[in-house]
C-alpha cells in the first residue's frame, strides 16, 4: 500500500525522570491506514499515543501531520492539543457523566461552532454508525460498558478527526464482547478509512485489525510490517516470541549445497534442512536456532508416505484434549516439553509414538 | 475445647454493661448538645432574668422580629456571607484546580500553605490587616497615597469590604482550597483530556467539563464553608463594633452586654438563626451522601495538565495568593509588636522591645497562657475520649439508638459558637448543681468540645470504617473483654488518627473565641479573650503582642500534627 503520509514521528523521545519511555521513534503512518502500536506492557504504546495526541510533549524529536508541523523540540514548535483535529478513545472511554450520550457526541461539533440541525443529523449519524440508534437520551451513567465504549468511538469520530486514536479500547470488556467490537471497528474504520494509531498488547486485536503493525520494546521500534510479514517473517526474535507462538530447537548450521541443514544438539542423528532464505545473518557452521510455528508441525501417528523433507520421532509426554484438538506435550530426543497440537480425528495418548512432518518453507533459521 | 463451646454465654452477659454504657455515652451527648439549644428556645419566651421567678412572654420575639437592628443584623450576616462566598468560591475552585490537576511546581508545598491559613487564628491575622489597611495609618494606604494621582486612602479595613477581605484572606479561601483539593485530585484525568483532544480549549473543558463533573463535590465544599461562615464573630467584633455593624453574632453579643442583659431578645434572634441552620446541615449530608461519579479506581493514573510557557508564571500567582494570606498578615503582625505606636512608622524612633516584656511580665498574661493550656489539654482529653467512644458506637456496634447518637454528633456544626456559649450559660447558671461549674476552667472545655464534636467524630468515624471487624472480633475470641479488645487491638491502631485528632482539638480550642466569649470570668480567661479584649481597648501592640504567641502555639501544634500525619501516612 502507498499513499501520502498523513502522520509522522522523527526521533520522538520521552522520558519520566529515569524511565525512558520512548526512545528515539521513528514513524510514518500513510493516509487512510490503521497503525497499531504492540508491545509488552511498559513498553512506551500510550505514551507515544499521548505525544501525538499533545497529552505529552515530547522531549526531543519532531511531529508531522501530513506537511503541518504540529511539534518541534529544535525549533520551539508546539500546537497545543485542542487545536490538532483529532478523535480518541480512551481506555476508560472518559464518558463524560453529566451529559447525556446526545451530548457527548455533540460535543466534538459545538466546540467546532456547528449549530442547529448539523448537530442533530450528524450526531445521528455516529450513533448510527456504532449501533447506538435510540439511546441517544439517556445518561451516560445508565450505559453498559460495551455501550459507554460505542458512545466513545461515536464521539471521537462525529468531527471527522485527521486522526483517530484509540489506547486499549477494548481491555475493560468482557471476552465475548471484546470480540464482537472487534469486527464491528473492522468495518467501522474501513468504511470511514481515517487514519487511526491504536494501541493495544493483545496480539489477535493487532493481527486481526491493522493494515500494518509497529512492534515496540523499550520505547522502540522492534519492526514495522503488515501483520502477515510480521508473523511470517519477523525481523527479531523479539518480534518472533511476542507474535504468535514457536518452538525452539538448537542445533549447528551446515552447508549442503541446495538446501542448509541444522544437526540438532539434543536430537542426536537428526537433521533439519531448510532453505537459504531462511537463515539470513548466520553463518555455515555455526550455533544457530531453529524456529518453527506449531501450526506448520504435522503430527502424525506413523511415518506413512514419508514425503516431508523434515521428519522427526517424538513421544507424546502429555495429551490434553480441549474440545476441537489436542493439545500435545511431546519429546524429541533429549528435548522436551515441545507443545503441538493435532486434530481431534487422531485420539492421542501418553506414550504415543508420533513424527513430526515440517515442511521446509516453515523454518526459520536465527543466529544464537 | 470446652472452653470453645463459652463464648456464646459469655458475651450474652457482656451485652448488658456494655449496653448500659452506650445509654450513659448518649446521655452525656445529649445533656452537652441539646439541652443547651431547648434551653435557648424555652428561654426567648422567658422575660425575667436568671435568678428572678420565671415569667414567659412574647416579649423576646416581639423585639426580635419588629427591632429594626435585629433584623438589620440578620440582614448583614447574609449579605456577608453571600459576599464571602461569591468572591471566594470561584478563587477557590480555580486554585484547588492548578494545585490537583496541573504540572505547576511545588503543589504539595502551596497546598501545605493554604493549609497553615487554615489553621491561622482569625484575630491575629485581622490585626496584621488592619496594620496594612487602617484608613489613617495603613501601610497600603500610605504606599498609594504616594502616587501622585491618589489623595485619599483608597482602602479601609472597618468597612463592609474590609471585613469580606479580612474573612477571604484569613479562613474564606484556605478552607476551600483545603477541601477542594483532594477532591480534584480523584478526578479522572482522561474525562478532561478527552475534552481537550476532541477540541475543546483547557478554559472551554474547565468550564464545561470539569465544573459540572465536580458539582456534588463542589455543593458539599459550599455549604460546609456556608454553614462556617454563618458562625464567624471575631473579625466582625473587631472591625465591625467601630462602624456599628453588626451581623447576629455580634448583636447577641452586644444585647448581653447591655444592663440590664437582653436575654429574651438574644434567645429568639439565636432560635431564628438556628432555625435557619438546621437544615443547612440535612442539606448537606443529604448532599455528601449522593453518589459521586468522580472518583477513580487506582487503575488509571492521574494524568496532570501540562502548564507549559504558564508554568512558572501561574506558579507565581499561586504562591502570590498563599503568601497573601499566610506570610503577609503574619509579617506585619510581628512587626506590630515592636512597634512603639502599632502602625506608625514615621515616628522620630518606632521600635521598641518594650510591649514583649511588659506583656511578658504582666500576671494577666501568665494567667491566660495556663488558661489556654489547661483548655486546650482538657480539651482533648475529653473530646478524644468522647468522640472515640461516640465514634466507636456508631460504627461498630448494634446499639438500637445509635442513629441518634449520630445525629446528635452531628448538631453542634449548625451551632455559632456565640449561641452554644449562650445556651451553655443559661445551662449553668440556671442548674442549682451544675452553677459551681461557672467560673471554673471546665465550663470552657465542654463548650470547646461540644464545638468541635462534629469534625472530631467525623475524623474517628472515617478512621473506624477502614479497620476490619476481624481485627477486633479476633482479639474478643482470643478471650478478653471489650475494653481489652478496644484498648489492645483498636487503640494502637488509631493511635496516629487519635494524635492528628488530638491536635485538631487543641487548636480549635487555643484560637476559639466566639464560643467561650460568654463563658469566660476574669479568671479564666484565655488567650484569645486577652486578645480581644486589648483590641477592644485599643491596645493594639499588647494585642499584637499576644496574638503571635496564640499563631505560635496553634501553627506548632498543626506542624507537629502534619509531621505525624506525614509520618504515618509512609509508614502505611
Ligand atoms: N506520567 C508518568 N510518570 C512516570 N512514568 C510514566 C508516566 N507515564 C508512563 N510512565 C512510564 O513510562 C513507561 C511507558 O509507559 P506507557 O504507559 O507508555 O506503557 P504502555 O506501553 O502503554 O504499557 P501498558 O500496556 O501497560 O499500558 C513505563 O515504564 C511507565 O511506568
Ligand atoms: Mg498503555
Amino acid at each position: 500500500m502507498t499513499g501520502e503520509i498523513a502522520l509522522r514521528l522523527e526521533h520522538i523521545s520521552k522520558h519520566f525522570g529515569t524511565v525512558k519511555a520512548v526512545d528515539d521513534l521513528s514513524l510514518e503512518i500513510r493516509a487512510g491506514e490503521v497503525l497499531t502500536l504492540l508491545g509488552p506492557s511498559g513498553c512506551g504504546k500510550t505514551t507515544t499515543l499521548r505525544v501525538i495526541a499533545g497529552l505529552e510533549s515530547p522531549d526531543a524529536g519532531e511531529l508531522w501531520f501530513g506537511d503541518r508541523l504540529i511539534v518541534s523540540v529544535g525549533r520551539g514548535v508546539y500546537v497545543p492539543t485542542h487545536k490538532r483535529n483529532l478523535g480518541m478513545v480512551f481506555q476508560s472511554y472518559a464518558i463524560w457523566p453529566h451529559m447525556t450520550v446526545f451530548e457527548n457526541v455533540a460535543y466534538p461539533l459545538s466546540v467546532r461552532g456547528v449549530r442547529g440541525d448539523k448537530v442533530r443529523s450528524q450526531v445521528m449519524e455516529a450513533l448510527h454508525l456504532v449501533g447506538l440508534d435510540g439511546l441517544h437520551d439517556r445518561q451516560a451513567p445508565q450505559l453498559s460498558g460495551g455501550q459507554q465504549q460505542r458512545v466513545a468511538l461515536a464521539r471521537a469520530i462525529v468531527h471527522e478527526p485527521s486522526i483517530l486514536l484509540l489506547d486499549e479500547p477494548f481491555s475493560n470488556l468482557d471476552a465475548k464482547l471484546r470480540e464482537q467490537m472487534r469486527v464491528q471497528l473492522k468495518v467501522l474504520l474501513n468504511r470511514l478509512r481515517i487514519t487511526s494509531v491504536f494501541v493495544t498488547h493483545d496480539q489477535i486485536e493487532a493481527l486481526s485489525l491493522s493494515d500494518r503493525i509497529v512492534v515496540m520494546s523499550g520505547g522502540h521500534v522492534e519492526q514495522i510490517g503488515s501483520p502477515q510479514q510480521l508473523y511470517e517473517a519477523p525481523a527479531t526474535p523479539f518480534v518472533r516470541d511476542f507474535l504468535g507462538k514457536t518452538l525452539i530447537l538448537e542445533g549447528l548450521l551446515s552447508d549442503a549445497g541446495e538446501l542448509l541443514h541444522v544437526e540438532l544438539d539434543k536430537v542426536p542423528g537428526q537433521i533439519l534442512k531448510a532453505h537459504r532464505a531462511a537463515a539470513q545473518g548466520t553463518i555455515v557452521g555455526g550455533k544457530v536456532s531453529v524456529a518453527i510455528r506449531p501450526e506448520d508441525i504435522d503430527v502424525r501417528k506413523s511415518n506413512g508416505a514419508g514425503s516431508a523433507v523434515n521428519c522427526l520421532p517424538a513421544t507424546v509426554e502429555a495429551a490434553l484434549f480441549v474440545g476441537d484438538h489436542y493439545e500435545c506435550r511431546v519429546r524429541v530426543g533429549d528435548e522436551d516439553g515441545l507443545l503441538v497440537s493435532t486434530p481431534r480425528s487422531v485420539p492421542m495418548k501418553e506414550g504415543d509414538s508420533v513424527w513430526l512432518n515440517v515442511n521446509e518453507d516453515a523454518l526459520m533459521i536465527w543466529p544464537r | 475445647m470446652a472452653e470453645i463451646a463459652l463464648p456464646y454465654p459469655a458475651r450474652r452477659r457482656s451485652w448488658l454493661p456494655a449496653d448500659l454504657g452506650y445509654w450513659i455515652v448518649l446521655g452525656v451527648v445529649l445533656l452537652v448538645v441539646l439541652l443547651p439549644v431547648t434551653l435557648i428556645i424555652v428561654n426567648s419566651f422567658e422575660t425575667a432574668q436568671p435568678g428572678q421567678p420565671v415569667s414567659y412572654s412574647l416579649q423576646g420575639w416581639t423585639t426580635a422580629l419588629t427591632d429594626s437592628a435585629l433584623l438589620k443584623a440578620i440582614f448583614n450576616t447574609l449579605k456577608l456571607v453571600l459576599a464571602r462566598q461569591l468572591v471566594a468560591f470561584p478563587v477557590a475552585v480555580v486554585l484547588a484546580w492548578i494545585l490537583a490537576r496541573t504540572d505547576i511546581p511545588g503543589s504539595q508545598w502551596l497546598e501545605f500553605l493554604f493549609w497553615v491559613a487554615f489553621f491561622l487564628p482569625a484575630l491575629p491575622v485581622t490585626l496584621g490587616w488592619i496594620m496594612l489597611l487602617d484608613p489613617q495609618y495603613g501601610l497600603i494606604n500610605q504606599a498609594l497615597k504616594l502616587l501622585p494621582f491618589i489623595h485619599a486612602s483608597p482602602f479601609n479595613i472597618y468597612s463592609f469590604w474590609g471585613i469580606v477581605w479580612a474573612h477571604f484572606a484569613g479562613g474564606t479561601l484556605a478552607i476551600k482550597v483545603m477541601l477542594l483539593t483532594p477532591a480534584f485530585r480523584n478526578l479522572d484525568s482522561s474525562l478532561e483530556e478527552a475534552s481537550n483532544v476532541l477540541g475543546a480549549s483547557p478554559f472551554r473543558t474547565f468550564i464545561k467539563v470539569v465544573v459540572p463533573v465536580m458539582t456534588p463535590v463542589l455543593t458539599v465544599v459550599l455549604l460546609l464553608s456556608t454553614i462556617f461562615s454563618l458562625q464567624s464573630f471575631e473579625v466582625e467584633a473587631v472591625l465591625g463594633f467601630p462602624i456599628r455593624f453588626f451581623v447576629f453574632s455580634t448583636q447577641i453579643y452586644f444585647l448581653l452586654q447591655q444592663q440590664p442583659p437582653l436575654f429574651a431578645s438574644a434567645m429568639a434572634l439565636s432560635t431564628v438563626v438556628l432555625a435557619a441552620m438546621v437544615p443547612l446541615i440535612f442539606v448537606q449530608r443529604w448532599a455528601s451522601g449522593r453518589r459521586r461519579f468522580t472518583t477513580i479506581t487506582s487503575h488509571f493514573k492521574g494524568h496532570k495538565m501540562r502548564l507549559r510557557r504558564w508554568r512558572w508564571p501561574v506558579f507565581g500567582l499561586v504562591l502570590g495568593v498563599a503568601v497573601m494570606i499566610t506570610l503577609v498578615p503574619f509579617t506585619f503582625l510581628v512587626l506590630g509588636t515592636f512597634m512603639r505606636l502599632f502602625g506608625f512608622f514615621n515616628l522620630a524612633n518606632p521600635w521598641t522591645t518594650a510591649h514583649w516584656t511588659q506583656v511578658l511580665h504582666d500576671p494577666l498574661f501568665t494567667r491566660s497562657v495556663t488558661n489556654t493550656l489547661l483548655l486546650g489539654g482538657g480539651t482533648v482529653v475529653c473530646a478524644l475520649t468522647l468522640c472515640t467512644l461516640v465514634a466507636y458506637i456508631v460504627m461498630r456496634t448494634k446499639f438500637a439508638a445509635r442513629t441518634v447518637l449520630d445525629f446528635a454528633s452531628w448538631l453542634p456544626a449548625t451551632f455559632p459558637g456565640i449561641i452554644l456559649g449562650l445556651g451553655l450559660l443559661w445551662l449553668f447558671l440556671g442548674t442549682p448543681i451544675l452553677r459551681p461549674l461557672y467560673g471554673t476552667i471546665a465550663l470552657l472545655i465542654i463548650a470547646t468540645v461540644v464545638a468541635s464534636m462534629t469534625t472530631t467524630v467525623q475524623m474517628l468515624k472515617g478512621n473506624f470504617s477502614q479497620l476490619g471487624f476481624e481485627l477486633e472480633e479476633a482479639a474478643r475470641v482470643e478471650g478478653g473483654s471489650w475494653l481489652q479488645a478496644f484498648r489492645k487491638v483498636l487503640l494502637p491502631i488509631l493511635m496516629p488518627t487519635l494524635l492528628m485528632v488530638g491536635a485538631l482539638s487543641f487548636i480549635s480550642a487555643a484560637r476559639n473565641v466566639s464560643t467561650v466569649a460568654l463563658l469566660a470570668t476574669s479568671g479564666t480567661r484565655p488567650l484569645s479573650l486577652l486578645q480581644l479584649d486589648m483590641m477592644v481597648q485599643g491596645s493594639y501592640e499588647g494585642a499584637a503582642v499576644v496574638g503571635v504567641i496564640v499563631v505560635l502555639m496553634t501553627t506548632g501544634v498543626a506542624l507537629v500534627a502534619r509531621l505525624i500525619g506525614l509520618r504515618t501516612a509512609i509508614a502505611h
